[in-house]
């Protein structure tokens, strides 16, 4: 019996000490969710203001055939970009975020394309490994916990310039879509070709807009700040909702830690209690035996 | 009658009110709007973005490179950088321009020569707005 307390006591010491490290990772987490956050919010605005603009120059009848981010190709080969995170303990973030890649993959692959693969964040490369699903490029380091601009830029360039060579004929980006703190699917988004969207509806309702100094130059110089904003939105909002994941997984494994450290303290004082029972007992049956 | 003006730029919301008078560059020289502008969309250069809100105070921000974009009363302004007048540190700004000139003695490549031009113009505006005069001779 003091052997099977002092076992609890143990677990209670070892139970308790990965509480607080899990406490402190969610603290950890929540801190750096709340400046991921503000990075989302920021950013969001801008990008919205750049799709209207893009809808309004889908809208004013320009023939956007002239730049070749918009031309939709009849080839079949396809890069899949897929980005998780480069560390684990954020609960199946990085599994739903694999499981939809390899999804992804194997339905073009079915669909005869041509894929090519690459990864972002240690976590996708092991996990792809692990599967052998082939990737041709890997991206470790270049994955920030606070992405700036020049990241965006250098995926930018990493993920377009196969598209803008002709060695690929679409770009997929798989990433997770921060919408709200309750709302964060694993996407799949079509990063190129550019489809022209909405715009058409609403064509003939206005006059169209001057262009300053025309619409081609605008043009120009939209198309790469567009995308360069969508990949900024990529990254910032894969790292707000990488972050929530582990808070939640953190705070999740903090309960139960504590649930356990409160069955087991329970357990310990039975135990000792039969113990101090159990002692009184041979005690009063010795003083008996003694009579 | 007044303008919605609303300007961002991809790190922060930098203004949102309304305004009676803006003035900013665009690529091709200064253009400035007032109430019941045509709509038009415009690329902009480097320079100073001057807000004149309802109240008749003017508001001063160096800009550098996007979009304006007129529809109706609203005017929306795309930046990739702002800093508005009273966070220009004219220190930096001078430290700067002195980089950027001794760079521009010796581009490596055009693109780089018309990167260091913009960067020059975007130090001389951020000086320009302080009222420093740049000390470096050219």
């Amino acid at each position: 019996m003091a052997e099977q307390a002092k076992v609890i006591r143990k677990r209670i010491k070892s139970v308790s000490s990965t509480k607080k490290i899990t406490k402190t990772m969610e603290m950890v987490a929540g801190a750096k969710l709340r400046v991921a956050q503000k990075a989302v919010q920021n950013s969001g605005p801008y990008l919205d203001q750049l799709r209207n603009l893009m809808r309004e120059i889908g809208a004013s009848g320009i023939d956007v055939s002239r730049w070749p981010q918009f031309e939709q190709r009849a080839g079949k080969r396809t890069l899949i970009f897929v980005l998780t995170a480069n560390r684990g303990l954020c609960g199946g973030y990085n599994a739903n975020l694999i499981r939809l890649g390899k999804k992804a993959y194997d339905e073009k692959v079915a669909d005869n394309h041509n894929v090519e693969l690459r990864v972002g964040g240690r976590k996708g490369v092991a996990a792809f490994r692990y599967q052998g699903v082939p990737f041709s490029k890997s991206y470790v380091d270049e994955i920030q916990d606070r992405p700036k601009p020049e990241d965006a830029s250098f995926f930018l360039k990493e993920l377009t310039d196969p598209f803008m060579k002709g060695e690929v004929d679409e770009v997929f980006v798989v990433y997770s879509h921060w919408i709200s703190p309750a709302k964060q699917p694993p996407t799949l988004l079509k990063l190129l070709p550019i489809t022209p969207d909405e715009g058409e509806s609403k064509k003939s309702a206005e006059m169209p807009p001057l262009f300053e100094p025309s619409p081609e130059v605008i043009l120009d110089q939209l198309l790469p700040l567009y995308l360069r904003q969508t990949i900024y939105a990529i990254l910032t909002e894969a790292v707000a909702c990488e972050q929530f994941a582990r808070r939640m997984a953190m705070k999740l494994a903090t309960d139960n830690a504590e649930e356990m450290v409160t069955n087991l303290t329970r357990e310990y004082n039975k135990a000792r209690q039969a113990q101090i029972t159990k002692e009184l007992a041979e005690i009063i049956g010795g003083a008996e035996a003694l009579e | 009658m007044s303008l919605d003006v609303t300007v961002v730029s991809p790190a922060r919301p930098v203004f949102e009110g309304s305004a009676n008078k803006l003035v900013i560059q665009a690529m091709r020289g200064q253009m400035g709007v007032l109430p019941k502008h045509a709509d038009i969309v415009a690329a902009l250069g480097v320079g100073p973005l001057r807000i004149t809100q309802a109240d008749g105070s003017q508001l001063e921000f160096a800009v550098w490179g996007g979009f304006l974009k007129i529809g109706g009363s609203r005017v929306t302004v795309l930046v990739d950088q702002a800093v508005a007048k009273d966070e220009i540190v004219e220190s930096e700004a001078q430290k700067d321009l002195t980089e950027v000139k001794a760079q521009l003695r010796h581009p490596k490549s055009d693109e780089e020569f018309q990167e260091l031009l913009g960067k020059r113009k975007w130090a001389e505006v951020r000086l320009g707005l302080v009222g420093a005069r740049a000390t470096v001779s050219h």
